[in-house]
């Protein structure tokens, strides 16, 4: 199940025991309720969460500096949130909500605290700055070494074994994008590959 | 772990300059469309995958979007359909087939096509959908979940039954079964 937000929506892939997606862009303290609400509603349909019930999201980029590759990755990061990602669509909540697409609850089971965490992955993206973006845990951005640890922090934090890279974010020019996959291929891959991840922690 | 690509497949030229007041306009119209950028941009994505391929990822992932050069895959299974030619282990991610905007004995039957066509490498997702594609599909967005749920039904009985007879709100069927069956 991709990108999976709305309680109905986790409720009912924890009905069929499908894997999720949590979180869009939402910061790892909202992605953390998502799946904690997630193993509730396994463990209530019969079903104990396990790495494989969860995808990871994250944007990559590998160059010789974390310095070098804000530079060269953030412009189309930030062509992506502030042009592409709200094209001609309502991502306004509270209109999704007049429209009947979300049920008035839906949030409900995040945290008090992470409630405006949330609102801002769902709808303060067209705002979204440089800064902000280096402090999502899903962008992994730098030499291959900080790429790699990023990443495994990210799996073992969240607890999914499942990773979803997106290595051209923001139409890069092609050659970016190739020397990109080539890279994280060649100095990146091997060493995710060979980590597991064997828990999910739910604290 | 296991590790996929997955990719937007966005339109390659950037469309900064056609923003008024700060908004891209909707719809953006024919006249903003160069053809041979998109060839040119199908053929570079797919030399990407390859090149993930020859690396040992795991698989690579494909979504649905309409209308906008957010993503030039209206149809994933179009792409997975392309990538399975140019593949031969990876799998193949759709993430997924918007279910409540088509016609889910159709998606069935294509999903079924590519687990063929990959032999086994196909993992199909499925989501709702942005409020955009309702809009341009003519769907209401009140009946998104209950379109979801029901086409999850049917492809499912689709899949696995000898055939199928079905009774929906939206859509049913009578005595179907389909061909070619998945793989897996």
């Amino acid at each position: 199940m991709p990108v999976t937000i709305s309680k109905e929506t986790i409720e009912w892939a924890a009905r069929v025991n499908i894997p999720i997606t949590p979180g869009a862009n939402a910061a790892q303290p909202v992605r953390k309720d998502m799946i904690r609400f997630y193993a509730k509603c396994l463990e209530s349909a019969g079903h104990k969460i396990t790495p494989a019930h969860l995808n990871l999201g994250a944007s990559v980029y590998v160059a010789d500096s974390h310095e070098q590759a804000v530079k060269e990755a953030g412009p189309y990061m930030l062509y992506f949130f502030h042009t592409l990602f709200s094209h001609g669509n309502t991502y306004n909540v509270a209109s999704q909500r007049d429209s009947g697409y979300r049920s008035g609850a839906d949030n409900d089971y995040i945290s008090p605290e992470n409630q405006a965490g949330l609102l801002k992955a769902m709808q303060g993206f067209r705002s979204m700055t440089i800064e902000d973006v280096q402090q999502n845990e899903r962008v992994c951005w730098g030499t291959p070494d900080e790429v790699r640890d990023a990443l495994i922090n990210l799996a073992d934090s969240l607890g999914g074994e499942t990773l979803m890279l997106n290595l051209n974010q923001g139409a890069m020019p092609h050659d970016m994008y190739m020397r990109n996959v080539k890279r994280f291929g060649e100095e990146v891959l091997p060493a995710l590959q060979a980590h597991q991840v064997t828990t999910v922690p739910l604290d | 772990m296991k590790v996929l690509g997955f990719d937007h497949l966005a339109y390659p030229e950037h469309m900064d300059h056609l923003k008024v007041d700060g908004e891209l306009p909707y719809p953006l119209t024919k006249r903003h469309f160069n053809p041979e950028t998109a060839v040119g941009s199908y053929n570079d994505h797919l030399d990407a995958w390859e090149l993930m391929e020859e690396l040992g990822f795991d698989g690579i992932g494909f979504n649905e979007h309409h209308t906008s050069p957010y993503g030039m895959m209206a149809s994933p299974n179009l792409m997975a359909a392309a990538a399975s030619q140019r593949t031969k282990k990876m799998k193949l991610l759709i993430y997924g087939n918007c279910l409540p905007i088509h016609q889910p004995l159709r998606l069935a039957e294509e999903l079924s096509m590519l687990d063929c066509l990959t032999n086994g490498r196909l993992i199909s997702g499925f989501v709702r959908g942005i409020p955009r594609e309702y809009a341009a599909y003519g769907e209401d967005l009140a009946d998104s979940r209950a379109r979801f749920e029901e086409a999850w039904e049917i492809i499912k009985l689709a899949w696995s039954g000898e055939y199928f007879t079905y009774e929906g709100k939206f859509w049913s069927y009578k005595d179907v079964a389909i061909w070619p069956r998945p793989v897996q």
